[in-house]
């Protein structure tokens, strides 16, 4: 087993591409989007290669010793603290890897169709082949100092990413929100690894989940954790960015913004579950913290007119699941969602992409509209990601959705408050889904008559990805996490069939709502709502916070730095000079004079010394 | 709990070309043509530096030689695991130095190179210098190229800011000087002799009453803060760094500055072990302080030079934080962190200076768009930039980790505090590069539409640096192992 091409192949890829996008600075020829992608997309493709064939590999260890260290380097070692680079497979990165290669490896594919006209398709597949290398990175990593490297990595392809037209200072300022927050949350990482350092003694997963620690700092160090993923996973009350971040190109939010990075956050707590499941309060914080940010988002989402923003908020409310089946004590449901998830939401962001591209970059669903005959490929791809999100049996989200609700109620750590705010939200999630199907593909036609005419179907590179996705959508959930057979059977006793039912019964009962209301709209509504600003939640957030630093910073700068420290050398000057004035040695006043002033002193002062003087003074 | 290797057992002895190599090439200056003077300061530089390497990685030594013996004093140098890497970057901040174009290679050029060499001279002194005297004499003799960049070739409202950086120094230096002669009585009543070696001292200093050493440890503290410089001793450094020619500012925040950590991990540590243990709550909250007041200050600042000369004093801080967390773990990782911040900063303000050849206007009220008509110089810059934040893969990364995670079983409340800093780092960093970087271009005027990208030399002094930046990231072992017993 070699772990180490998995992720040299995107490393290469990003070289390669990198230089041969400077180089294209140089002589002014535009590297094409074909060659660059194509580099890209193959170094993908083969690292997928050897993640399936490191997946098979681990699969032959006996069930208990399902894990591969491989040490590539020894990163730092000072007075007790040793961390090495050491890559580690086991069932869970290895889902993930499998997961990173294979969702990339399409997009990949897909955005050679989608930035066919870019001015520098090099720089943007060496920012993807970046980010694929960072998140490989990020679950692959042995210590908690290698997953920040990815952590931070990913969060750096992501600000890359979403500013990465970046003559467009909102665009650049969407960028710079994703990375400020996402180094608020890693002030969470930080001090949990000094917490770590400190209590036992090393960073290796291994180690600190075998070392036993007092309650408190158990959980602190799983709220900090947690407070990290809130983050890097958009959650309350870090969540704010990811809507933003929609500014990228489509191909981006789907892979990042929805299908790997956005995920590190569950994986995060999945790694490390047994110092958070040993903590009840931690538990109830992320399982409080993960139903608020399902349920908000979800109602946020109703109100949203961009088809992206849309999406995002979906993707925050989705998240938001995970984190309560992490919550519940049931890490591994959370893992299910993340790899359905996946499959459905990078296939209806790519549909998303595919209309965005037809319509000549149109975002606004009211502005859409009669497209399942001109777009056929994409309506069908997207309806099967559609059916999969609303949790309908036996497309792939039905599996892992209704995990997440049985345990919510079910687990110890359930409770009924939880499982209703759950089934809300669930009710919601069909809502807005099949209200976004409606209005896109099913209503009468809302575009322009130009627009309409040109609009046509993308061509193979990008609905190949939109196909294989579709059914993975579809078959992604019948057999389960490749890692855990055994749960999905287990939750299915009287009450949970019960729970399916209802849930499945709800779904369609909001889908046949929203179709009601949406099903014959023929103008453009304006929606003006508390709901669609997000609840002004941002807005809070930059007057408070945003604003709030720079009111203190200026004040420093005015007061305490003008008025204070500076008076201080002022008083100092008058100080000197007036002594200076009453020695009547330093009338000049010039700098010089005090340098002359202070040498000659130094001088005197070592000749008293030297030369024996002192020797006949008393101090 | 922090020992030193005892210097005299130790092999290197040819601790003297440290020194005698830049003072002769200070001297040779004068004897160089006007228009040869770059050609003969970098390759001068380049050389000095390159000697520095080899003669470093000969090993550690130490040197005595009879000075003034009649007294019973000697010259002392020793290069260890500390001083080494501070000798390394006086060459290589040199060699930056002198490479840069301006109008000190158009008035007076012979000044400017004499005045380099010199001041490489003064600073390798002052590095391996275990002889008090001849350390204040150095540290001292640094500022004199520095008076003399800033008053030659500064920009208008220099004479102030060379005033209020000499006042600020002197102050401290005095401070430290009545401290070191107080030092040095003390050891003359106990054995009847004089000495100023720093092994003598420190042996004094244990066998004393703790209070009778709190002045001393403030003058040493006040002087070397001053250097550094610590908030609320920090007041020269803006005009300072704005005022003088880059070269100089170049000095001051990469390797002046370190003068200030060096100061306090060989003489203030040493010598003032209980009383750092004393007052360790203030020490550490005063780097904590440093840390986010100057990253604030950064915030609100528009000007660029302003901006990278806070956030030196901001990074500086967690440098001191890891010192004053008086643990071997945590000096080791100042030191570390103390190179990656010469390194960082050092290519900051080379491309800043890059820059405002290229274009004269660079405030950072607006979007001026310049990545796309420089992209080699900006992707350097954003690598820069990334060291600066303190990225995952680069050393000031690990620098920083390192220094938090020492300072945090000593003081979680500071280091917590310090941690927002790294926030703040990332807001106005990344602020400083979008607003030159990005946005639409403007419209081009005159000399700026012209101007070209950075040329072969100058991308590959910046692949050397950059490339240096991340191959420690990785390997931090090349400067960590001396301190890992």
């Amino acid at each position: 087993m070699n772990l180490s091409y998995l992720i040299l192949l995107p490393l290469f890829g990003f070289l390669i591409n990198g230089v041969l996008y400077l180089r294209s600075t140089r002589n002014s020829k535009k590297v094409s989007a074909e060659l660059s992608g194509g580099i890209a997309t193959v170094a993908m493709l083969l690292s997928f290669a050897a993640a399936l064939y490191n997946f098979f590999l681990l699969r032959q260890l006996p069930a208990e010793g399902q894990l591969f260290d491989q040490m590539l380097f020894p990163w730092f070692k000072l007075a007790g603290m040793s961390v090495d680079f050491t890559l580690r497979l086991d069932p869970l990165s290895s889902v993930f890897c499998l997961v990173i290669t294979g969702v990339g490896s399409l997009i990949h594919l897909y955005s050679i169709g989608y930035m066919h006209h870019d001015a520098a398709p090099a720089k943007y597949f060496a920012y993807l082949n970046l980010f694929c290398f960072m998140m490989l990175n990020l679950v692959l990593g042995a210590t908690m100092p290698h997953v920040f490297f990815g952590w931070e990595g990913v969060g750096l392809a992501s600000y890359l990413l979403i500013g990465y037209w970046y003559h467009d200072p909102e665009k650049v300022g969407a960028g710079m929100k994703a990375f400020v927050m996402n180094r608020i949350g890693d002030i969470g990482f930080l001090v949990a690894m000094f917490i770590a350092y400190k209590f036992v003694g090393s960073l290796d997963f291994i180690q600190i989940a075998n070392t036993p620690l007092n309650p408190e700092m158990t959980t602190t160090l799983g709220l900090l954790v947690f407070f990290a993923c809130t983050g890097k996973s958009a959650q309350i009350p870090l969540f704010t960015w990811l809507p933003d971040a929609m500014a990228g190109p489509t191909p981006v939010s789907a892979l990042i913004h929805a299908a790997t990075m956005v995920t590190s956050g569950i994986y995060l707590l999945a790694r490390m579950h047994t110092t958070i499941e040993a903590s009840a309060t931690t538990l109830s914080v992320i399982a409080a913290v993960g139903a608020c940010t399902a349920f908000i988002s979800a109602v946020i989402a109703c109100a949203q007119t961009d088809i992206k923003k849309i999406l995002a908020y979906s993707t925050v409310s989705q998240l938001g699941f995970m984190f309560v089946a992490c919550g519940v004590g049931f890490t591994i449901a959370g893992v299910f969602h993340v790899m359905t998830h996946a499959f459905f939401k990078a296939l209806m962001f790519l549909g998303a992409g595919s209309v965005i591209h037809a319509l000549h970059e149109e975002q606004d669903v009211f502005k859409m509209g009669g497209l399942r005959k001109k777009l056929p490929i994409t309506f069908w791809t997207f309806v099967a990601g559609w059916a999969a999100i609303l949790g309908l049996p036996p497309f792939s989200g039905f599996f892992s959705k209704d995990e997440i609700l049985i345990q919510s109620l079910q687990s110890p750590h359930g409770s009924m408050p939880l499982f209703l705010v759950m089934m809300a939200a669930a009710f919601l999630t069909a809502f807005y889904m099949t209200r976004l199907l409606v209005l896109v593909f099913l209503s009468p036609s809302r575009m322009g008559q130009g627009v309409e005419k040109s609009v046509h179907e993308s061509p193979l590179v990008m609905t190949l990805p939109l196909m294989v996705l579709g059914v993975a959508s579809v078959v992604g959930g019948w057999f389960g996490l490749p890692i855990h057979e055994a749960h999905v059977e287990e939750a299915a006793g009287s009450s949970g069939r019960f729970i399916m039912l209802a849930s499945v019964a709800l779904a369609l009962v909001a889908a046949f709502i929203a179709y009601k209301k949406y099903g014959k709209t023929t103008k453009v509504e304006q929606v003006n709502d508390i709901a669609r600003e997000g609840f002004k939640i941002d807005a809070f957030y930059l007057s408070f916070f945003g604003n709030g630093t720079k009111n203190v910073a200026r004040w420093m700068g005015n007061l305490i730095e003008q008025q204070v420290i500076q008076r201080m050398i002022r008083w100092t000057v008058a100080i000197v000079d007036l002594s200076g004035n009453l020695l009547k040695v330093a009338q000049v006043g010039s700098s010089q004079a005090y340098l002359m002033m202070m040498f000659l002193a130094i001088f005197a002062v070592l000749a008293w010394f030297l030369f024996g003087v002192g020797q006949y003074a008393k101090f | 709990m922090l020992n030193f290797e005892n210097t005299m057992t130790l092999a290197n002895e040819s601790l003297n070309v440290f020194m005698v190599v830049p003072l002769a090439l200070c001297i040779l200056s004068f004897l160089i043509p006007k228009g040869l003077q770059r050609a003969y300061a970098i390759a001068g530089a380049i050389f000095f530096f390159a000697l520095s390497c080899y003669e470093v990685s000969q090993g550690l030594g130490g040197q005595t030689l009879p000075w003034l013996s009649q007294f019973g004093i000697q010259l002392g140098f020793r290069l260890d695991s500390v001083s080494k890497w501070f000798v390394v970057l006086t060459g290589l901040v040199t060699f930056i130095a002198v490479y840069l174009k301006g109008n000190w290679y158009r008035k007076s050029p012979r000044i400017f190179v004499a005045s380099s060499f010199f001041m490489a001279f003064a600073l390798n002194a002052a590095f391996l210098s275990t002889n008090l005297i001849t350390f204040y004499i150095a540290y001292e003799a640094v500022f004199v190229p520095i008076i003399f960049m800033v008053g030659i070739w500064g920009t208008q409202t220099k004479a102030a800011s060379v005033f209020k950086f000499f006042l600020m120094s002197f102050l401290g230096s005095i401070m430290m000087l009545v401290s070191m002669f107080y030092l040095i009585y003390l050891y003359q009543s106990q054995t009847g002799q004089y000495s100023a070696q720093i092994f003598d001292l420190v042996q004094v200093s244990k066998s004393i009453a703790p209070e009778r050493l709190c002045l001393a440890f403030f003058g040493f503290f006040l002087a070397f803060a001053i250097k550094v410089p610590l908030v609320p001793f920090h007041g020269w450094v803006r005009d300072a760094y704005v005022n003088a020619p880059m070269p100089a500012t170049i000095y001051m925040s990469g390797i002046l500055s370190k003068l200030g950590v060096f100061g306090f991990i060989r003489f203030v540590l040493p010598i003032f072990w209980d009383q750092a243990i004393q007052y360790h709550g203030i020490l550490v909250t005063v780097a904590a302080i440093s840390v986010l007041y100057a990253a604030l200050l950064a915030i609100q600042s528009k000007n660029p030079r302003e901006l990278l000369s806070y956030s030196s004093i901001s990074h500086l801080g967690f440098v001191m934080l890891g010192i004053f967390s008086l643990t071997s773990g945590g000096v080791g990782a100042a030191v570390l962190l103390s190179v990656a911040h010469t390194l960082a900063s050092v290519v900051l303000f080379m491309l800043l200076h890059f820059m405002s050849e290229r274009k004269e206007d660079l405030t950072l009220d607006r979007f001026h768009g310049l990545a796309p008509r420089f992209p080699m110089l900006f992707v350097a810059f954003f690598i820069a930039v990334l060291a600066s934040v303190s990225l995952p893969g680069t050393v000031n990364f690990v620098g920083e980790f390192l220094v938090l995670s020492f300072s945090y079983p000593v003081s979680a409340l500071c280091t917590v505090l310090s941690s927002i800093g790294v926030i703040l780092g990332t807001v106005y960093m990344f602020k400083f590069y979008q607003y030159l970087g990005f946005g639409s271009p403007n419209p081009k005027t005159g000399a700026e539409s012209v101007a070209k990208d950075i040329g072969v030399f100058e991308i590959s002094i910046l692949i050397f640096m950059l490339g240096l930046i991340i191959y420690l990231g990785f390997q931090p072992a090349v400067i960590l192992r001396g301190f890992s017993s």
